[in-house]
Parts: C-alpha cells; structure tokens; sequence
C-alpha cells in the first residue's frame, strides 16, 4: 500500500430527475486496495459505483455534478474517451449476465472490441482471464460450450473474466455474491483476496461481514450522504459516528 | 373449476366459429379460383406471371428500401434513446390509410413530375408505407432485450452502436425477422397505394425495367375482379386471390422456420433466465 490514491471523488453529487442519489461525497480509494461500500438499500451505493465507469449516465433523468478522478484526470469531463475509461475502470454486475455466447467469445469479447484479430493473442487472453478468476480448471477443453450452460457462480466468475480480459487498473463489483450460494460467495471472496494484489478493487456488498472479510477500507453511505469513511477494521470495531454504529449493529430503521 | 372450464369452452366455441367463417370466405375464393389456377401459369388472358414478378420484384425492393433505415431509426430509439417524438410518429404515419400515401405519391411523381405508372413509383409508396412500420413494429422487439447484456457490453468498452451491433440486434434476430415477414405480407396485399402509382397493367414481355407499369397479384384480383369484361373475370380474380394467399402463407411459413431456428440456436437462453436490468 503505497498511498498513491487510484480513484477519488470530489463533491460529487447525483440526482435522478430531481431526487438526489448521491449528496457531496467525497471519498478517495487507495492503490492495490480493496474499498467496500456498504449502506442500506437504496443509500446509493451502487450510484456511486455507476459513476466511476459512467454508467449511471444513461439513467434517464440523471445529473451529475462534482469531479471523479483517475490517476488524477477528471473522467467526468466532456471530452472523456468513454471505452478508453471502461477499459481501464471494469465491473462485475449483481446479477451474472454473460452474453449468449460461447465461453470462449465472452471472455474474448473486449480484446476483440479493441481490435485485437490473432486467434493466439485472443487464447492467450482467454486463458489468463479464467485462470485469474479460477474457472479455467472448470472449463478447459469446453470454451466452445455455451456461456449460459455454466451454473450461477461459475457465470458470475466468468462475467469477472471477461472484465479482467481486457486488462482493467479497477474493477468495480456491484453485490457480486448477491446472487450466489455460501460455497461461490466464499470462492469469489478467496478471489477478491487474490485480485487486489494487481487490481484497486471497489466492492459494493450489503453484507458486512463480507466487507469485514475482504475489504481494506470501509465507506459507509446513507440516504446519499457519506457518513463515513476509514480502515475497515478501525470502522468495524470503533466508528467514529453513531449512526455507523447503528448500522453495523442493526439499528438502522429503513 | 368448472367456471374456468366454462370460459374455455365458450372461447373455443367462438374460435371455431371465426375459424369457420374465415374458411368459408377463402374457401369460396379458392372453389371460383380453381379451374383458371392452371391457365395463370400459361401464356393468355389468365396468365398471372407478369404480376407474381411484379409482386416479387417490388415488395423485394420495397423490403430492401424500407427494413435497413427503418432498424436503423428503431436502434437510434432504443440504444440512443432518441427522443419519443420518433416513436410517435412512426406509429402515426404506419397507421395512415395507405391510399393517402398513394395519392400523395401520385399527385408528387406522376400528375407533377411525369413519371409512368410504373414498378418505381410502386416500390416509392411500398417503401413509404413500410418504413415507418418497421420502425414503430421493431422498438418493442429491440426493447426485449435484456437491459443487462447491454451495460456489460457498455462497460467492457464498447460504443452504443457496437453494442447494438454485437449485443442488441443477434438477440433480436428471430424478433426483427418476425417484423420483417409481417410486414412484407402486409406489402404482398396492398392494393390501396398501388392503385395510383404502379397502375393496373403488367408488361406484356417480361423484362427488368423499373419504368414499366406494375400491377400486382392484389391489384390484379382487384381489376379482374371488379372492371373486367371477361367472362371467366370472377374466376380469373379467384386464380389471383389463390396465389396470393399460397405466397403469404409461404412467407410467414419460412418465417415462422427461420425464427424458431434463430431461437433455438440462441436457446439456451431460455431457462437460464434473463436477469432483469
């Protein structure tokens, strides 16, 4: 952990139509860390993970106002190469949504985008990716089946493969065991525990022993606002707020 | 229980007398058709070549014109979310009487410009009915597409258009062939707009050229049918109306294979489940 900060927001506030999601948060995520923002539904978490790849744009009626920098550049500015960012900025969704393809074209399909046409280099890459994100030992020999015939948390590892396959600097990662057994969510924790070596890692997770287990840093959102931000094992065991302290014991109405 | 059986049955009986009442009208088409079915594939007075090429060459046409630029105005709806006036009016103008779109290709291209009646000025009011057909009859079909797939493929670096590209329109596919089908069957029967554009005549010699008159099957169960002196007239019309509805049924039937197959081929979707977006 260097101290070299990877992704920032600054006075960052978003509104759908007039309804705010995000109220001023300021938050900076460091280098080869894992950052998990927890909060209760609806406290716009995943909001503020939609807008460091600039998802959360498309939304209909969105606002955003405030700066997000990567390595110190604003990507919420105008002239921001968009597939360059989301090259660069990857994300694993709650809910597995590999593309009707084979296994092989999902992971294969941001080389792809960005031009590259050797069958090898695309291999290699494919390779790599599964082995990164352990399904390779599952699927090797089989890539040409299709993607949708893997059970659930071996689609959500591919999903995670074809993020790394285009060779991310973070990976944002919406509720990624949300939707998956004990046995996949603790495979996929054991993963993020092997990936925040290479990668900064934001992890959204309603479940906070999950965010005590893997994460570094701890922010904790509610209705919009950052309440508060800090080392996950200082936020866990002494929060500097009370209505952190709520919520981590289960108090928090709504 | 047997409340629900009553519903079904009433249903039923009410489907099978639709059935019935449509098969007794096309059942009367095909019984006055059918002895002069054999002379509308020989050279004389019956013969029905010049139309069922006219048919073909102009919905052929037609489909080329309309489909591309009608997707392309659908996608720029969905994946651009351009503005819901687009929506609008494609719904509108698919829904205006087509012998409005006819007379206003008439008064614009033939009693204005000189152009002939002609295989042209039909494929112009074909493709002015069809386009905004297309359009307003594809959004529903593009908008099934799970919301998911294409923020995946958003954040994995593609474009919007690359994404409706790779992502958007094979998921569609079966859907988009089902739009494309209905609406050339809809072409296929229109008389309406041909009316005053292709005119009611066909070339008397086969040939290629856009300039020459293009009555259709449906123009041509119309005209025999209505203004014929022939004696054989009802017969001849009957003829027509056979062949025409043996191409529609051809045509939704090759479609109907083609998407099944389409679906088959990306089902493993089904089951697996489309998570919501």
């Amino acid at each position: 952990m260097s101290g070299e900060v990877m992704l920032e927001t600054s006075d960052l506030s978003v509104t759908f139509y007039s309804q705010a999601a995000l109220r001023s948060v300021s938050l900076s995520v460091p280098t080869g860390t894992v950052m998990a923002v927890i909060g209760p539904s609806g406290c716009g978490k995943s909001t503020l993970l939609r807008v460091m790849n600039r998802l959360a744009e498309r939304s209909p009626g969105a606002r955003i106002t405030g700066a997000v920098y990567l390595h110190g550049e604003n990507i919420l500015s105008r002239d921001t190469d968009l597939s360059h960012l989301r090259r660069r900025v990857g994300m694993v969704f709650q809910q597995p949504n590999p593309f009707p393809f084979s296994i092989f074209d999902n992971v294969a399909y941001g080389p792809r985008l960005a031009g590259e046409r050797r069958h090898e280099v695309l291999r290699d890459t494919v390779e790599a990716s599964l082995r990164q994100a352990s399904l390779w030992d599952e699927v090797r020999g089989k890539l040409r089946r299709p993607a949708l015939s893997l059970s659930g948390g071996q689609q959500q590892r591919l999903c995670l493969a074809r993020a790394l396959a285009v060779g991310p600097e973070v990976l944002l990662m919406d509720e990624p065991t949300a939707s998956l057994d004990p046995v996949s969510t603790a495979r996929t924790e054991e993963l993020i525990e092997e990936l925040k070596h290479r990668y900064t890692i934001v992890l959204v997770t309603h479940n906070l022993q999950q965010a005590a287990r893997v994460s570094d840093y701890t922010a904790f959102l509610d209705r919009g606002i950052l309440v508060e931000t800090g080392p996950t094992p200082v936020m866990f065991t002494a929060p500097r707020e009370s209505r952190t302290e709520d919520y981590l014991t289960g108090r928090l109405e709504g | 229980m047997s409340r629900r059986r009553g519903v079904t049955i009433t249903i039923l009986v009410l489907a099978l007398c639709g059935a019935a009442l449509l098969l007794l009208v096309l059942g009367e088409v095909v019984a006055v058709g059918w002895p002069e079915l054999g002379a509308g594939f020989r050279a004389g007075p019956a013969d029905l070549r010049p139309e069922l090429f006219n048919t073909l060459y102009m919905v052929g046409a037609a489909l080329v014109l309309s489909v591309p630029p009608g997707l392309l105005a659908a996608l720029w709806r969905t994946e651009e979310r351009a503005p819901r006036l687009l929506e609008d009016v494609a719904g509108l103008l698919s829904s205006l009487p087509s012998v409005t779109i006819g007379l206003g290709l008439f008064v614009l291209l033939i009693a204005t410009s000189g152009w002939p009646f002609s295989r042209a000025a039909g494929i112009l009011a074909l493709t002015a009915m069809n386009l905004p057909w297309v359009t307003a009859a594809s959004i529903p079909v593009l908008r099934q597409v799970g919301e998911s797939r294409r923020q995946a493929s958003l954040a994995l670096g593609a474009s919007v258009w690359a994404t409706a590209v790779r992502v958007v329109l094979p998921e569609a596919l079966p859907g988009l062939v089902a739009v494309a089908a209905v609406g050339a069957a809809r072409l296929v029967g229109e008389a309406a707009a041909l009316l005053f554009t292709a005119g009611v005549n066909a070339p008397a010699r086969f040939n290629w050229s856009p300039w020459d008159p293009g009555a259709t099957l449906a123009i041509r169960l119309f005209r025999v049918g209505t203004e014929s002196p022939h004696l054989n007239a009802q017969a001849m019309a009957g003829a027509a109306g056979i062949v025409l509805l043996l191409f529609t049924l051809v045509l939704l039937g090759v479609a109907g294979v083609l998407q099944r197959y389409l679906g088959r081929r990306a089902g493993v979707m089904d089951g697996t489940g489309r998570p919501g977006g």
